[in-house]
């Protein structure tokens, strides 16, 4: 740690005032770098990862943050998708099903098919409010 | 009310308040076992902070010093990194080199307050950005082989999928 203080530290003076710009994650504790990337969302940590191989191995060697990054991502799928639905594929097709159980696998199924429940009750009172906010216009 | 005198690794010494001082719970810790409070000769060394970082991190706890203690973290939330108070980002306007040490300093100095605001700092700067941009930020070079490249970008090929 001490050669990093010194390193920087004579860096700096003698660069003066041009801005240093260094790799800091790699250079922190592996435990802060991990904090860091933790406060990323899914599409910056996304990017973060291709930046360099030792940005990779750090998120690769942390389950949790894989973990984290794979729940959150997922569950923007499936809204995208069940967005994508409401609009344009019926509940019952095949192409739907056989694409959620790609996304969500088993045991994600039933809660999704009350989600999606859900949104087909509710989608033709708007279909019609909007209409009828339509004929107002 | 009590003054702790604290020495920095080049030899500086700091007087600060107590009511300061315990922000950070290396040094409170040491106080509070020591009884270090009652001789006033007593000096604090820490050899892992120099002056220059001594003085901002007195500066940032002086004026936290009657903030409440954080609240703990849960592991899994995405932390908020747009809560950054003016003051704190006034104060962080540094450059990459004195940020990465005041985030070694409160690590150190376990002073969670600051070690949370600098990190977002850092988080911010990464936020938002493509892997190209992010090295630019940071001076890195790209050490990724094509294939390498590619091979990402196919592991995460199903996160894109739209």
């Amino acid at each position: 740690m001490s050669s990093f203080y010194q390193l920087f530290s004579g860096r700096r003076s003698s660069v003066s005032e041009n801005e240093i710009k260094f790799d800091v994650i790699s250079n922190l504790p592996i435990e802060i770098s991990t904090m860091i990337f933790r406060m990323l969302d899914p599409a910056s940590m996304l990017a973060a990862m291709q930046v360099r191989k030792r940005w990779y191995t750090l998120y690769k060697c942390d389950m949790k943050l894989r973990r984290a990054l794979r729940e959150k991502l997922r569950r923007q799928r499936v809204q995208k998708k069940l967005f994508i639905h409401n609009f344009t594929v019926s509940t019952n097709s095949k192409w739907y099903k056989k694409r959620e159980n790609d996304v969500c696998g088993k045991n994600m199924r039933n809660r999704k098919y009350n989600i999606k429940r859900k949104c087909d009750e509710t989608l033709p009172q708007e279909t019609n409010s909007k209409k009828r906010r339509g004929l107002r216009m | 009310m009590p003054k702790i005198r604290l020495q920095s690794c080049d030899n500086d010494i700091f007087e600060v308040d107590y009511d300061v001082a315990k922000c950070s719970t290396t040094i409170k810790t040491m106080v509070d076992d020591l009884g270090l409070d009652d001789n006033d000769d007593e000096i604090v060394p820490l050899p892992n902070v120099n002056s220059a970082i001594l003085r901002k991190v007195i500066q940032w706890a002086t004026q936290h010093k009657d903030d409440p203690p954080p609240p703990e973290d849960e592991d899994n939330r995405e932390k908020r990194t747009d809560d950054i108070s003016s003051w704190d980002s006034d104060f962080l306007k540094v450059d990459q080199g004195t940020l990465f040490e005041l985030i070694l300093a409160a690590n150190y100095l376990d002073i969670k307050g600051l070690l949370d605001v600098t990190c977002k700092t850092v988080a911010n700067m990464i936020k938002g950005k493509t892997p190209e941009e992010i090295r630019k930020t940071f001076n890195i070079k790209n050490d990724f082989t094509t294939e390498e490249e590619e091979q990402i970008r196919r592991e995460n090929e199903w996160c894109e999928d739209k």
